[in-house]
């Protein structure tokens, strides 16, 4: 089961996160979807 | 992931662009951004912080982990489509990349069940095998 955190909704704002990348460069949600629309694509990890 | 390695042209070419995320930390996704050959960057969630916040956390999961989802985040911001999908049925990236070109509409989009080719199922054993099926926290 998943935690009792409401995912956000077509049309809300996303939450904000500044996370690293797997070549240690930070990233800013504000700044990735700057230059246009972004995908966000959740995986497992690994497999 | 891999499947959106392959639709990577057609979504860049709509002016949009693509972030893998997940729990793993830099090494370990690094390592598979690098097997897969994935042209986009893997954003590394190894907190949960994120994972928890947009709702797709799965914390009794092998240790906690992102359960698979796909949003699309305009540049305002805002969540144009969100998808929260099963290992099993998921938004095929084609119904993504089409959704971006404006093919699609939001609420047509179905969930498939997916098998990855043999090459791309090979490479997540071999990571598998590397780095073991939990992924530790920060």
């Amino acid at each position: 089961m998943a935690e009792e955190i409401q995912a956000p909704k077509v049309g809300d704002p996303a939450p904000d996160f500044e996370l690293p990348d797997s070549t240690g460069a930070r990233q800013s949600l504000a700044a990735l979807v700057s230059a246009g629309p972004r995908v966000f694509v959740f995986y497992r990890g690994h497999w | 992931m891999a499947e959106y390695r392959d639709q990577y042209e057609k979504i860049r070419a709509t002016g949009a662009d693509v972030s893998a995320v997940s729990v793993d930390g830099p090494e370990r996704s690094e390592s598979v951004r690098r097997q897969f050959e994935l042209p986009f960057p893997i954003l590394c969630d190894t907190r949960r912080e994120v994972a928890k916040a947009w709702g797709v956390l799965n914390p009794e999961s092998r240790g906690g982990i992102a359960e698979p989802a796909v949003f699309i985040v305009a540049s305002d911001r805002r969540i144009r489509f969100s998808s929260r999908d099963s290992e099993s049925k998921r938004v095929p990236a084609a119904a993504v990349a089409e959704l971006l070109a404006g093919e699609a509409r939001p609420d047509a989009v179905e969930r498939r069940t997916l098998i990855p080719s043999v090459r791309d199922f090979l490479r997540a054993a071999a990571s598998v095998f590397r780095f073991g099926m939990k992924s530790p926290r920060e």
